[in-house]
């Protein structure tokens, strides 16, 4: 669980840095193609990450 | 009439005291007074010497500087726990184990005083204040398990989101043993290797005793201290904890805090929605823009073509005007002949022999003729 979460912050950063570089007026055509495919995946996978990742609880106590 | 164990024994004085203090130690290991401070005072910075007192009597206490939760002051009222003791030289006094101020209006007043040190040593400073990770990975929550605070957290937690690891440490949050065990599980989670990127620490509403332990210098400087950003929240509205003041964040209740840690899974299904939304608009506005591109080098493409057809154009017309004047037609038609011996042209009179037939061609026809 600890892994997929590290996966959301890190693909939500790419998302958000992804959609800037796409909404730069100077962005190539074909980097502009390649980049909206990969932030359908991101969507995806972020969207899977929210249905399906749970909470762990590890509980202690102190001597 | 109760036995005289002693009968008619003579005690030395230093037996008396040794026996008075067995009797002690056996009767009374322990006892809790209750009393309004009086001549309190610190010696060396360690030794604590203060009276307890009510409309009745006056006991003297005696006790160290770390089993205060903060500062005192005259008129204050105390809740001790200690053991009683005959000193040799100095008489009876309490020797303090642990000590609480009881009362909302003693209490208020401790935390003001402790406030004010602390404030003073910039404990409390907003320059201090560090961002919590939104949303964190790896949560230290410090709190009763057993308590309603506990359950709401997580199920806060749980409602909004998923992925958390939650290192829990069961802790009292309030009583004698509360201040220590919250400052212990503090620094247990600060040590571990991968320690969490938040501590929270929460428990529901209370008396002002109750909350007491959140406003102790112990708890109050273990929270400054973590060198993980820390949440606490503490289920009260009116007086702000010292804890709290101390900590990067404060959140009003336990539900809150979870609130404020993660977000809703609901939000960022939108959020996800709508920058969907943008990316398409983006990619089409790539294209769009591209599009305008290609019309506008396609219209330079034709220009182009154009300019080099026209050129061509011009260099066929001259072309042919030389062709035209070169044309032996239009010569013969201006008289001329070729005249051709066996079908190759004749150019000097030298290659032909008289007698010879010759074949002339003229503008409209050939013809043969005799050589003479």
């Amino acid at each position: 669980m600890a892994k997929q979460q590290m996966d959301y912050q890190s693909m939500m950063r790419e998302l958000q840095q992804l959609l800037a570089d796409m909404q730069d007026d100077d962005v190539d055509v074909d980097a502009a193609l390649a980049k909206y495919e990969r932030g359908r995946q991101l969507i995806k996978e972020l969207n899977d990450y929210l249905e399906t990742a749970e909470n762990k609880v590890t509980k202690r106590t102190l001597e | 009439m109760p036995e005289n164990l002693l009968g008619d024994v003579v005690l030395g004085v230093g037996d008396f005291v040794a026996l008075v203090n067995q009797t002690f130690e056996f009767a009374y290991p322990s006892v809790t007074i209750r009393g309004e401070l009086a001549n309190f005072r610190v010696s060396k910075n360690k030794w604590v010497y203060f009276d307890l007192k009510d409309e009745r009597a006056t006991v003297r206490f005696f006790g160290t500087v770390f089993q205060l939760h903060g500062p005192l002051e005259d008129g204050m009222l105390l809740r001790v726990r200690g053991t009683p003791k005959l000193h040799p030289q100095y008489g009876f006094s309490v020797n303090v184990q642990s000590l609480q101020p009881e009362g909302e209006g003693t209490i208020k007043r401790a935390a003001e005083l402790l406030q004010a040190k602390l404030e003073a040593e910039g404990l409390f400073a907003l320059e201090r204040k560090r961002l919590l990770p939104y949303p964190p990975r790896r949560i230290g929550l410090i709190t009763s398990t057993e308590s309603a605070a506990y359950a709401d957290f997580i199920k806060i937690l749980d409602a909004r989101w998923g992925g958390v690891d939650i290192q829990c440490v069961d802790v009292q949050v309030q009583g004698e043993a509360a201040p220590a065990q919250i400052a212990a599980a503090l620094e247990y989670l600060n040590q571990l290797a991968e320690p969490p990127e938040v501590l929270v620490i929460t428990r529901g509403g209370g008396s002002a005793e109750d909350l007491y332990t959140f406003s102790t210098e112990q708890v109050t400087r273990a929270v400054a201290a973590s060198r993980v950003p820390t949440l606490v929240a503490i289920g009260h509205e009116i007086d702000i904890s010292l804890a709290e003041l101390a900590a990067d964040q404060r959140a009003s209740t336990p539900s809150n805090a979870a609130e404020l840690l993660v977000p809703d899974r609901k939000e960022v299904h939108q959020q996800l929605q709508h920058i969907e939304q943008r990316l398409h608009e983006a990619a089409l506005g790539a294209i769009k823009s591209r599009n305008q591109d290609l019309k506008h080098m396609r219209a330079q493409l034709d220009q182009a073509a154009e300019t080099v057809l026209r050129h061509a154009r011009d260099s066929v017309a001259s072309y042919d005007l030389l062709l035209h004047a070169l044309d032996p037609y239009a010569i013969m038609k201006r008289g001329y002949a070729v005249v051709r011996l066996n079908g190759k042209v004749i150019v000097k009179r030298t290659t032909v022999r008289s007698g010879a037939i010759v074949n002339v061609e003229v503008s409209d026809g050939r013809f043969d003729a005799q050589v003479q």
